[in-house]
């Protein structure tokens, strides 16, 4: 057994040490999805049902008659993650099974675009489940072509490199938390025990949780397979994919503040950026400062205003839409 | 207990005596007041479900086949444009051979926008897998909900409910509601043989490849090959229970009859009044009610039909290009028969976007065809004529 | 589970319900590069002479598993707790956490394992006795080393020194200060409980006959040091107060206090030069140190030079003697030339040459000549010396046969753990030849993971670590006796670890270049391919299944993996 390392630097990885994703899956090479997938179910043990829409994933997770998951999983229409999610909860609540969480496991497509109507519905009844948002910012089971959750710059397939995406990434977390939900995370595989610990506590909260996971995709990012997690770790430390979570829609904690290492280092790795000029650079600069100069006035925000007041318990109608915060 | 309900309350009456435990929908005229209905029962406790009020008819059928999944009795009602958008989830539940029920009320699909019943919208879900039974009046509508769930859960395809808008789901009729002892001994809670279950983990839906894809639509066409014998077993034993008897067909003065009334839903009530007083003329006319149109009972059609003299078969719906649908799918059925044996057919499409359909209209299509006055396979009844139909089918006024 | 391979449609669920699980499907042939745990050389152990395996050590004492630890350090290694006080430690110099923090302090770390383990539970187990015997001339650093190891090959040792106690210059040329003798004494005690023999008192050549030697056993290793010291050449240094530094320093430590001048120049920046001025200065003596070169190139201990500063010695670098002045029968002052540096000579260092007219006198009454060293080497047979070295080759044998050296007076290391490493080397090749009858390929490496193989022959610089998972954590302040204190006393100037402070600094430890189950490329890895070895340390990689992508080559902080082709 491995002795207990917490005091070393380099600090060992603390994570749970149970494996419900198993080998044998269909991902390719170095892929982030995969490894989000692995650290998720870590987090959350064996007690998880899983809902995968069309993505990645339905591909991932093996052909008939074999599954890469050792928890009951579902494979649905791509538009209907988050319900899904939902109809399941409710059948397990019917059926007096309130110990099973229940995760919603979707792309930025099934997420940003096409899932985004079901997802709303979900969140807005705050309906007790967990939905991942496992993004590598295109439509990438399809062969790459752009999703609104694609960055402003990047290549893909529909945005070819003269005319790449001239549109900035949708901000699918504030969408989120202007929902009012009690809990939105933003997540990296490159920072597991970060990810671990924000699903866990997903776990803990009544109510639906969202959690934005961004993950590397060396088919779409056109970068190495070995760089997956570097990659991931350079989302963070550059700015460009800040790590913090929200609580009732107004409670924001940076969870960790970057290096800001110059965004370049993160571009450079990855081919879809690789046709991007100085001044398209500079324009994602000053984006990037922009948008955190956003967040943390939000973190301040956060500071001074209280949470919403808690819900009166209206007489008990029906059990799908549960109080707030509870 | 006798009640006087629309054919809406009678559907939720039914889900209640089913005790479905999730109810996923979404609103939408003429619908409504069936989900009114059943969020008042669940909210004053009379049934133990939960209502997930969803964004979307997609989402609605999305939720009942995620809860179908984790092994709930689900239920879900719309109509029209809801269904449509519900089609690629409508595919899916079958795929999935998920026991959901769903009450269809007949609406005509947009646009120009209509409310009133027509059978496109149910019937353009043809093809999908689904079972589906039209009914006839409000006591029709809650038995068949109770009946649905069984033969549903006995094959593992899903049901249709359909009743016509306003016609049915609107008007008040006297029905005896079942007790819901009586329903309990009758219908046992599900027990799906596949589900989400954490001491069996595995993956539903995964990608087939094309060495397996064909193997799982045969046992789903082999499911609708049982069906058959499954509702007409499930209707007997109904009619133990309550006195109410139902087959895949409802025969109505056949004996005898030489020409014969071909339709469904409530225009049946209609034609039963035509038909009885053609035969008080004489006329040796009967009726054949549709009521299970998937499966599609041929062989009892063809047994029925053989010999008849002349066959009237009336639409509230059309594949345009082609004929009425069930006029088509009965034609087909016909085939097998020996030339003496196989009756002539006449085709009339009517009463489309909520056209009301009279008792003057169902006896002027009758005594055309007996008399030999109309001819024609297929008739457009009670329509402006076309001068020039090439012209008229492009030219605006 | 649904049937693989169905014959009938019954054997199919209705629908695709997918219950076998994916590691069926063999998905590691997909890839064309795999990943392999290849333990490579830390820079540290890089430029260890004495071949101590210092990451996986400081591995187990970050664990708390200390006594394997001290256990692991003593498998070739019979002087720890010596070397872990006058070790001039290269090992620090080029650890990879001198860019995090600081170097870790694995001199520290040597003593203290060293002093932790003086019970003979700590050494390896012995292997079973071979019947053959081997003579050891010389009890100095590599003598014990040597003895040490083939006692524990099965080989009966017996040690010869012609002085009264076994040890050499570690008990005849470092003070006290640096190396109380107990430590010594224990060490040495630890090597007798192998059943080594030391014979001291006798002198090879004088009360022994190499021949006699030779025929009583089955080899003879030369491994005598340097004890003579090699002449200033200038003029009036055959005045008495001009004093051989080695043999003024041996009668310093043997408890001699002689009659001495009150102020005493000393030639030479090694660390005989440090040793004689800081045990000057502890017996009332002001000791001057003149240097020819510069501080860079002075072959002393650097922390000896700093330390010998902080207790106040004067130091003139660039300063070579031209003459002791004598007047009457009394030594005044020793007169020097100020020096430059010029191109590197032979040895590297910058050359000094002599700055015209620049000479200048340093009053003193006494001179101390402390500029190399040259051993004794009249017993050996000619064909065994080289002028003033014995004539070995690479693999530690003498063109005569049965006759193998090491030490000093072998290849001139210079330093007490070369020593160590060329006794734990010849032994080795002794070991091989008594075995085999014939003389090994080749000895083992100079440095080296000796105590497991380096699967990879290359060193893990900084550059080769993943910097993400590094963060500066400063390294700890050594405790030693404040310089107002050292100046009177013969005390140890050094303090130790203890038992927690060793540990939180072996949990500095980058442990370069081999695995220390951090594990990350278990927790990164998208294809679940890598598990703990069951019962054992480390991980494997279910081939089966690893795709080749690489993330934990990457991902390894220590670059204790390393990708390979796949061959079949």
């Amino acid at each position: 057994m491995a002795a207990d390392l917490t005091t070393y630097d380099p600090r060992n990885l603390h994570l749970p040490e149970g494996e419900i994703m198993r080998s044998g899956h269909l991902a390719c090479p170095g892929c982030g999805a995969a490894l989000g997938m692995r650290l998720a179910l870590k987090a959350l043990g064996p007690k998880t049902m899983v809902v995968i829409p069309a993505c990645c994933w339905a591909v991932i997770n093996g052909p008939y008659p074999f599954g890469a998951l050792d928890v009951p999983v579902l494979q649905v229409a791509f538009e209907t993650a988050a319900i899904s999610a939902s109809g399941i909860k409710a059948a397990l609540d019917v059926q007096g099974k309130d110990d099973i969480t229940v995760m919603a496991w979707a792309g930025d497509g099934g997420t940003f675009d096409i899932g985004f109507q079901s997802l709303s519905g979900t969140v807005e009844r705050n309906d007790d489940i967990i939905y991942v948002c496992y993004d590598n910012e295109a439509y990438m089971n399809t062969g790459i072509q752009r999703s609104s959750a694609t960055p402003y710059g990047a290549w893909t397939t529909t945005t070819p490199a003269h005319t790449p995406k001239a549109e900035p990434k949708k901000n699918m977390v504030e969408i989120m938390v202007e929902h009012r939900i009690p809990y939105t995370a933003t997540a990296s595989i490159a920072f597991p025990e970060d990810f671990v610990r924000k699903m866990r506590k997903a776990q803990s909260i009544r109510g639906a949780k969202f959690i934005h996971l961004w993950i590397s995709c060396p088919a779409g990012h056109k970068s190495e397979e070995r760089s997956s997690v570097k990659i991931a770790r350079l989302a963070v430390e550059t700015g460009v994919f800040p790590l913090y979570e929200v609580e009732d829609g107004v409670h924001y904690t940076i969870n960790h503040e970057p290096a800001f290492t110059d965004v370049t280092e993160y571009l450079e790795l990855q081919g879809r950026f690789r046709h991007l000029d100085e001044s398209q650079i500079e324009n994602i600069r000053r984006n990037l400062e922009w948008e955190w100069l956003r967040l943390r006035a939000k973190v301040e925000m956060g500071q001074k205003v209280p949470s919403p007041p808690a819900p009166v318990k209206a007489k008990v109608d029906e059990g799908a839409h549960e109080p707030r915060g509870e | 207990m006798r009640m006087v309900l629309k054919g809406n309350g009678a559907v939720a009456h039914g889900v209640r005596l089913a005790r479905a435990q999730v109810i996923s929908a979404y609103p939408i005229t003429p619908q409504t007041s069936i989900i009114e209905g059943l969020a008042d029962m669940v909210s004053e406790g009379k049934l133990d479900a939960k209502f997930i009020k969803v964004e979307s008819e997609h989402s609605a059928l999305a939720g009942c086949i995620s809860a179908s999944s984790a092994g709930a009795r689900v239920f879900t009602a719309t109509s029209a444009q809801g269904l449509a958008l519900m089609h690629e989830l409508i595919h899916w539940a079958a795929g999935a051979r998920l026991p959901i029920v769903l009450a269809n009320v007949n609406r005509a699909m947009a646009p120009g926008w209509s409310i009133w019943t027509d059978q496109n919208d149910s019937l353009s879900q043809r093809d999908t897998g689904w079972m589906q039974v039209y009914c006839e009046s409000s006591q029709e509508v809650v038995d068949s909900v109770i009946q649905a769930y069984k033969v549903s859960e006995k094959v593992l395809l899903p049901t249709m409910v359909i009743l016509d808008a306003f016609f049915l789901s609107h008007t008040y009729e006297d029905v005896e509601v079942p007790e819901q002892s009586m329903v309990d001994g009758f219908l046992p809670p599900l027990d799906l043989p596949q589900k989400m279950d954490l001491e069996r983990p595995a993956a539903l839906g995964n990608l087939v490849f094309p060495d397996r894809y064909m193997e799982f639509r045969r046992k789903m066409d082999l499911a609708h090959d049982l069906a058959l014998g499954v509702w007409e077993e499930v209707g007997r034993e109904w009619g133990g229970l309550t006195g109410r008897s139902y087959g895949l067909v409802e025969e109505y003065r056949l004996e005898g009859a030489e020409l014969v009334f071909v339709t469904a839903a409530t225009a049946a009530s209609t034609a039963r009044v035509v038909i009885d007083a053609m035969r008080e003329e004489g006329i040796p006319a009967g009726l054949l009610r549709l009521r299970v149109f998937r499966p599609f009972p041929a062989e009892l059609l063809r047994g029925v039909l053989a010999g008849r003299k002349k066959v009237v078969v009336l639409d509230r719906n059309c594949s345009f290009g082609h004929h009425g649908i069930f006029h088509q799918e009965i034609k087909s059925a016909l085939y097998g028969l020996p030339d003496a044996q196989r009756p002539p057919m006449y085709g009339f499409i009517a009463g489309l976007g909520g056209r009301d359909i009279r008792p003057d209209d169902i006896d002027g299509m009758l005594r055309g065809v007996w008399e030999g006055r109309i001819t024609d396979p297929v008739s457009w009844w009670d329509v402006l004529e076309a001068k020039d139909p090439a012209r008229a089918a492009v030219v605006m006024a | 589970m649904v049937e693989l391979n169905p014959k009938f449609l019954e054997d199919l669920p209705i629908t695709s319900y997918s219950d076998n699980p994916t590691t069926l499907i063999k998905t590691g042939t997909w890839k064309y590069v795999q990943p392999s745990y290849d333990d490579k050389l830390p820079a540290c152990s890089n430029l260890c002479p004495a071949g101590n395996d210092i990451s996986k050590a400081l591995d187990l004492v970050a664990r708390g598993q200390v006594d394997e630890a001290a256990r692991l350090w003593r498998t070739g290694n019979p002087l720890p707790a010596t070397l872990g006080r006058v070790c001039p430690h290269p090992c620090e110099s080029e650890c990879n956490r001198n860019a995090f923090g600081g170097a870790i302090a694995i001199h520290t770390m040597e003593r203290f394992l060293g002093d932790r383990s003086f019970d003979p539970a700590f050494l390896p187990e012995k292997k079973p006795a071979t019947g053959k015997k081997v003579a050891v001339v010389g009890a100095g650093p590599a003598g014990i080393a040597a003895a040490y190891n083939l006692a524990l090959a099965g080989h009966d040792v017996e040690v010869f020194d012609d002085k009264p106690a076994p040890g050499g210059y570690l008990r005849t040329g470092i003070p006290d200060y640096r190396l109380p003798k107990e430590i010594l004494d224990r060490e040495i005690a630890l090597v007798e409980s192998l059943g080594v023999r030391f014979t001291c008192d006798t002198r090879v050549g004088r009360d022994v006959t190499l021949d006699d030697l030779r025929g009583r056993f089955d080899a003879v290793i030369a491994a005598v040091g340097f004890h003579r010291s090699r002449p200033l050449g200038v003029p009036g240094e055959d005045h008495p107060k001009v004093y051989n530094g080695v043999h003024l320093l041996e009668r310093i430590l043997l408890g001699e206090r002689p009659e001495l001048p009150a102020r005493m120049a000393i030639v030479g920046g090694g660390n005989t030069a440090m040793d004689v001025a800081r045990s000057l200065l502890r017996i009332g003596v002001e000791p001057v140190v003149v240097y020819r070169r510069s501080r860079l190139e002075m072959p002393a201990i650097p922390a000896e030079v700093d330390e010998a500063m902080a207790e106040g010695i004067e130091l003139h670098f660039l300063t070579a003697p031209s003459r002791v002045v004598v007047e009457g029968d009394r030594i005044t002052a020793l007169e020097c030339l100020k020096m430059r540096l010029g191109e590197p000579d032979e040895s590297g260092r910058r050359r000094p040459i002599p700055v015209e007219g620049s000479g200048f006198q340093i009053p003193v009454g006494g001179v101390v000549t402390a500029i190399g060293e040259s051993a004794d080497l009249d017993f050996l047979p000619e064909p065994a010396r080289e002028g003033w070295r014995i004539a070995a080759d690479s693999r530690f044998a003498t063109p005569v046969e049965g006759i193998f050296a090491a030490g000093d007076a072998a290849f001139g290391g210079g330093t007490v753990t070369a020593a160590v490493g060329e006794g734990r080397r010849v032994a080795a090749v002794v070991n091989a030849w008594l075995g085999g009858g014939e003389l090994p390929q080749e000895a083992p490496p100079v440095q080296g993971l000796w105590s497991r193989p380096v699967t990879i022959a290359r060193t893990v610089h900084v550059e080769q670590l993943n910097p993400a998972y590094f963060t500066e954590v400063p390294r700890p302040e050594i405790p030693e006796l404040p310089p107002e204190q050292r100046k009177t006393s013969f005390a140890e100037v050094m303090g130790g670890f203890t038992e927690e402070e060793a540990v939180a600094e072996a949990r500095r430890c980058l442990v370069c270049g081999t695995c220390n189950e951090c594990c990350n490329c278990l927790y990164f890895c998208p294809d679940v391919a890598i598990h703990r070895r069951e019962n054992a340390f480390g991980f494997e990689i279910d081939t089966e299944h690893c795709k080749g992508c690489g993330i934990c080559v990457e991902e390894c902080p220590r670059d204790a993996l390393s990708l390979v082709e796949v061959t079949s």
